[in-house]
């Protein structure tokens, strides 16, 4: 009797259609109480003694039967129900996704973060200053002298007071009658005056990053552009530390392979002085001839370095005699304009969305 | 400074190198050669030629020749010409097939009015030798006959070899070197100066071939005389006089190499001081002695009131701090910079008075840069003449007009001199040398190096030398210029490369720096694209804007001089830059526009002063939300789209939030524009752009909302070090409810209120719809509140929560004259 009602319940479960009709199924043979199979529990005191053991199991057996082809069924049907849910939502994966607004850095800043993250990783430090600037920061103390053609190697933009149109000049830090022009920094240098006379004394390490103005404008000259300044200043820093520094910033900046070449150059401020220039990141020794990075010479000129010059420490407060050190300053728009092949350095400052997605 | 290689072998007669490894050499010693140009470019495939026969061509209608040429080869060629200047037995220039004329042409074999035509016979025009009585276009060989006809062949000298190259015969086997010199360097504004240089580079030696001519018997003295009133602005002149010189052009050397080197040729006296100034770096002048009033030169300062109309026929009015050479009736020069109109060389000049001196650098420099003359003269001046060589360069030239004028150049010289300029010394410590450049010179070796450029060191003890320096080194005074003198020599490719050896400290870190690049980045996670403008504008931008005077963004900085009038100041704001850019987006149908500035501007402070430099942040939107595309609402951006960037912006770099109240910019529309607070400063405004001012910076038809913040308080203020608060263990209820308000109640009130209000168990509130129209009626909105109450220690029931979220929303009611929304 019990195994033909599991037989029944079975095969009603079998044929029942949809999750509907299997809960009928279910209501019927396992419901609680009334279900044809759980009310058999009921009788199982009915039964001979000797055999209520064995009757008791048998009707549990049948219900646990039931109800485990009852859940796998329901499961069918589950996976069904998901799998129209699921066609459903089909999708076309060819149109374009969602995709959130994305906006960009500026190249010049993606470069001068790069340098800066490069010297920041051998231990310099990071200083800022003003851009408008006092005559002694920018020129005197970085040993140009008045009236020195050397001033004739920086166009430079002077300041205007308001009030009357004229040359607007502000008072010498070291002599309160004299009156020096305000001008716009043509280098990132005086803050190497600022920084070494804040310190007060060696060691100084430091990276300055910042806009710089000279009064020029064609397709590679802007009348604002960006300078990385570096200064190293500590016993026994030598001439030969300087090559090492840059050829480890050249590598970190332009792959292992890349080399630098110093070039015997001018500036008041440093002695011995040098241009520096990278070894063509484009080239190779068999390609060269048409490079029109580096117009086949295998080099780029990026850089202007030294050991700072002792006319600079004397005004910084630094005995000049013993006091040794290194300076250099890259121009981050001409390191951009290489990396990125940006033929002229007005787009930098045009800001076309179409120029600045590129370096999103 | 321009120098041709021929020029530089004249004093380094041993010089073998190409000009290429020349300027290779010279720019590896810090002279950097700018560019090398070849002067027989284009002469490749053009040699001597023998006319072996010059017959008329048998049918041609213009009259053309048949010619046939030896030009060193096994047969003879035929070449067609279309000049009449030519006979056999002539040696011409052959443009064989294959070569690139310096015009262009290219030269194949092929028929002329159908005879063969096996190459070209070149005229002076097809080789750009110009006008053979400016350039000469010869070698210094002299003239060649029969080449003034402008459009005939070229005869060349008969003793040429047939077969040779002509670029040679020509003398063009040469090349132009532009080295550019530092300031620093002004002994090398001079071909002797460089040529120094070169023979120091190849180890070669170095030597000075002048000539001078008869001297007369006549003394100079009885010509001129000298008074130097000034001697401190000229310590050294010498006046010497060549008589019964005839005026009249230089031989084709001498004009040939000044235009070479970028001069003029003039006269030959006038040229040979030009070409001596080239030659030796010292710049002369020549005056005609009829025109010096009085017979006298005197040296001194120019007087108040005093004119002078000089050569470029301008006229200045001269100032006390000006140096001028006068005669009795007043200026005739200004001292190193340029002679005067009236007592220069005329055609029929015969005596002639030549100026050698030294003057004062920085007086020459005042004095050009004051009436913004900048000379040949003056740019030497300026960077310090050999004081020593005053005299040689007077010699030498006074040879060359004697020689090249057939005058006599007058016994003696008329000179002051009011100082001596012995060598200088310096002393130079090795351990020094070696401890800067952190690789070791030998005593020996540093003196082997310094007797190159004629620098002689002697050792006074252990690893000390004593330095002659002689005066034309002017930028050699100190141990340091001989540190780099040494090293430059030595090859800066050969300096070792080190890794300085440093304690290993941590350097100040730049917090600004730092969140400088986090700010950015935020923006341009929220697809803003960050712009760098030039920070010029013109001088109306404020009154664009309509700020007031007062404004502290209306006190730009004005330049002294500026690149042109619309840039004519330093911005004080950078909303210009980016109301500017976006028109030119605009222009360029980049209609979707979300950019950002970080940067100082620059605020007039007060005279005496450097101006004050605020950095800001300044964002301007404009166009489409999103990217365009199929899946998104074609949405432009408003107001809550810039207010949103600033919370957002504020949030994730300080951790803090910011306050918003309706302001009044001018330059932004009213009620659509809110001063935002931040730790209770003012932190910047955001709003939508006045249509006005948007039309004022280019823009028309398309609305615009910017933001513009004080970045130095949101750095200062950034960066604070978050403190965990304990996460809530029991669950939340939400609860929502919809206000009836009048139309001009703040929903920042309401907000703000219902925080202050629900002391406990209010976790948040937020506006999760405003909605107007509907039966609500004119001037009323309806405003959807989401509230999240929670407890930190039990679970809240239903009741407790709905009597706090009742009272709360009756406190809402009685506050803001609300109904509820059902």
């Amino acid at each position: 009797m019990i195994e033909n009602l599991e037989k029944e319940a079975l095969a009603e479960v079998m044929l029942a259609a949809d999750l509907a009709a299997l809960e009928v199924v279910r209501v019927k043979y396992v419901g609680r109480g009334d279900g044809l199979i759980n009310s058999l529990t009921r009788v199982i005191k009915e039964q001979p003694a000797d055999k209520r053991a064995e009757f008791g199991a048998r009707v549990n057996q049948a219900k646990l039967n039931v109800e485990a082809a009852i859940t796998a069924k329901a499961a069918t049907f589950g996976k069904v129900e998901q799998a129209k849910t699921l066609a459903a939502s089909a999708v076309d994966v060819t149109l374009p996704g969602r995709e959130p607004a994305r906006g960009s850095l500026h190249p010049l800043t993606l470069v001068t973060d790069e340098i800066i993250d490069v010297f920041a990783r051998m231990g310099f430090g990071v200083e800022t200053g003003p851009e408008v600037e006092s005559d002694f920061y920018n020129f005197e103390a970085l040993n140009f002298p008045d009236d020195h053609p050397a001033r004739d190697m920086q166009d430079t933009f002077f300041a205007a007071d308001p009030a009357d149109g004229k040359p607007a000049r502000v008072a010498h830090p070291n002599n309160p009658d004299k009156w020096v022009p305000a001008l716009l920094r043509t280098h990132t240098s005086p803050v190497q005056i600022r920084t070494m006379l804040r310190k007060k004394k060696p060691p100084v390490r430091i990276i300055v990053p910042g806009a710089v103005y000279r009064n020029d404008s064609d397709q590679t000259h802007s009348p604002m552009f960006h300078q990385v300044e570096g200064l190293m200043v500590e016993d026994g820093i030598s001439f030969a530390d300087l090559k090492g520094v840059l050829a480890e910033f050249a590598r970190a900046m332009f792959g292992a392979k890349a080399g630098i070449r110093l070039r015997p150059s001018f500036f008041p401020f440093v002695e011995p002085g040098a241009e520096v220039d990278v070894s063509c990141f484009l080239c190779t020794e068999q390609s060269r001839s048409g490079c029109r990075v580096c117009k086949g010479s295998g080099w780029l000129e990026i850089l202007g370095a030294g050991m700072v010059h002792p006319e600079v420490f004397r005004h910084c407060g630094f005995d000049p005699e013993r006091t040794q050190g290194f300076a250099f300053g890259l121009g981050v728009e001409r390191v951009a304009m290489l990396r990125y092949r940006v033929p002229d350095i007005r787009l930098f400052f045009e800001n076309d969305l179409r120029f600045l997605r590129q370096f999103a | 400074m321009k120098v041709t290689a021929k020029w530089i072998r004249e004093f380094v007669p041993g010089l073998t190198a190409t000009p290429e490894e020349i300027a290779r050499r010279l720019t590896g010693h810090g002279l950097e050669v700018e560019s090398v140009t070849s002067l027989a470019a284009g002469f490749d495939k053009v040699v001597v030629g023998k006319l072996l026969e010059v017959k008329k061509h048998p049918t041609a209608t213009k009259p053309l020749t048949v010619c046939s040429v030896d030009t060193g080869d096994a047969t003879p060629r035929q070449i067609v010409c279309g000049a009449q200047n030519h006979k056999a037995g002539d040696l011409v220039a052959v443009a064989l097939p294959g070569a690139k004329l310096p015009n262009g042409m290219a030269i194949n074999k092929g028929k002329l009015a159908g005879e063969v035509s096996d190459g070209m016979l070149c005229s002076l025009t097809e080789l750009k030798l110009g006008q053979p009585d400016a350039r000469g276009g010869w070698g210094s060989g002299g003239e060649a006959p029969g080449n003034n006809a402008a459009d005939g062949i070229i005869i060349l000298p008969a003793d040429a070899t047939v077969g040779a190259p002509v670029a040679k015969v020509l003398g063009v086997d040469d090349a132009i070197l532009e080295v550019a010199i530092t300031p620093n360097r002004g002994d090398c504004l001079s071909v002797i100066g460089l040529s120094r240089e070169v023979a120091a580079a190849f180890d070669l030696p170095l030597e000075a071939p002048y000539s001078f001519s008869e001297v007369s018997n006549v003394q100079a003295s009885t010509k001129v005389k000298l008074f130097v009133d000034d001697a401190k602005g000229c310590p050294r002149y010498v006046a010497r006089v060549i008589d019964g010189v005839k005026v009249g052009p230089s031989p084709s050397l001498i004009a040939r190499r000044l235009e070479q080197c970028g001069i003029r040729p003039i006269n030959n006296v006038v040229d040979a001081t030009n070409y001596v100034m080239l030659e030796t770096g010292q710049p002369l002048h020549a005056f005609d002695a009829r025109f010096l009033r009085g017979g006298a030169i005197t040296v001194r300062a120019a007087k108040v009131g005093e004119t002078l109309k000089t050569l470029d026929g301008v006229t200045h009015k001269l100032e006390p701090s000006d140096l001028v050479i006068a005669d009795d009736g007043g200026p005739v020069a200004l001292a190193g910079v340029m002679g005067g109109e009236h007592s220069g060389i005329q055609d029929d000049t015969t005596c002639v008075i030549l100026e050698s001196a030294h003057f004062d650098p920085s007086r020459v420099r005042k004095t050009a840069r004051r009436l913004g003359m900048h000379t040949d003269s003056s740019h030497r001046f300026e960077r310090t003449v050999d004081p020593t060589g005053v005299d040689r360069a007077s010699m030498r030239a006074a040879g060359l007009i004697a020689e090249t004028g057939k005058g006599k150049l007058l016994a003696g010289e008329v000179e002051q001199s009011a100082q001596e300029f012995p060598p200088r010394e310096v002393t130079l410590s090795l351990g020094r040398v070696n401890a800067l450049l952190g690789f070791t010179i030998g005593d020996i070796d540093a003196a082997k190096i310094l007797a190159k450029i004629h620098l002689e060191a002697r050792p006074v003890d252990t690893g000390r030398l004593l330095v002659t320096v002689p005066r034309f080194r002017a930028d050699i005074s100190t141990e340091v210029d001989l540190v780099e003198e040494l090293v430059r020599l030595h090859g800066f490719d050969k300096v070792p490369e080190k890794a300085p050896v440093s304690a290993l400290t941590a350097q100040n870190k730049n917090v600004d720096v730092a969140r400088t690049s986090k700010a950015k980045s935020i923006l341009v996670g929220m697809g803003f694209h960050e712009t760098v403008h030039l920070p010029f504008g013109p001088r109306d931008e404020a009154a664009r804007m309509k700020l007031a005077e007062s404004d502290a963004r209306a006190r730009a900085v004005p330049l002294a001089n500026p690149l042109a009038e619309d840039q004519a100041v330093l911005r004080a704001t950078l909303l210009p830059a980016l109301l500017s850019n976006l028109s030119r987006q605009r222009a360029q149908k980049n209609l979707d526009v979300k950019i950002f500035e970080l940067r100082s501007a620059f605020q007039w402070k007060k005279t005496g002063e450097l101006p004050d430099e605020p950095r800001r942040l300044t964002g301007l939107l404009s166009g489409r939300r999103d990217p365009s595309g199929w899946a998104r609402p074609a949405d432009t951006v408003d107001f809550h789209d810039a207010k949103g960037a600033v919370e957002a912006l504020v949030a994730a770099l300080a951790r803090k939030s910011v306050t918003f109240a309706a302001s009044s910019e001018p330059f932004l529309v009213a009620g659509a524009q809110a001063a935002i607070t931040f730790f209770s400063k003012p932190l910047g405004v955001v709003g939508e752009v006045h249509p006005d001012v948007l039309a004022a910076f280019g823009t028309h038809g398309a609305r615009a909302f910017v933001f513009d913040l004080d970045f130095d308080l949101l750095a200062r203020e950034s960066g604070g070090v978050p403190t965990f608060a304990e996460l809530p263990r029991f669950p939340a209820v939400d609860r929502d409810v919809a206000l009836v308000v009048d139309e001009a109640t703040e929903v920042g009130a309401m907000l703000s209120f219902a925080r202050s209000s629900a002391k406990k168990g209010l976790e948040s509130v937020d506006v999760f719809d405003v909605f107007r129209g509907g039966k609500l009626g004119a001037g009323k909105k309806s405003v959807a509140l989401g509230m999240v109450w929670r407890s930190l220690e039990k679970t809240l029931t239903d009741d407790d929560v709905n009597a706090m979220h009742e009272k709360l929303v009756q406190s809402l009611e009685e506050r803001f004259k609300a109904t509820r929304r059902t």
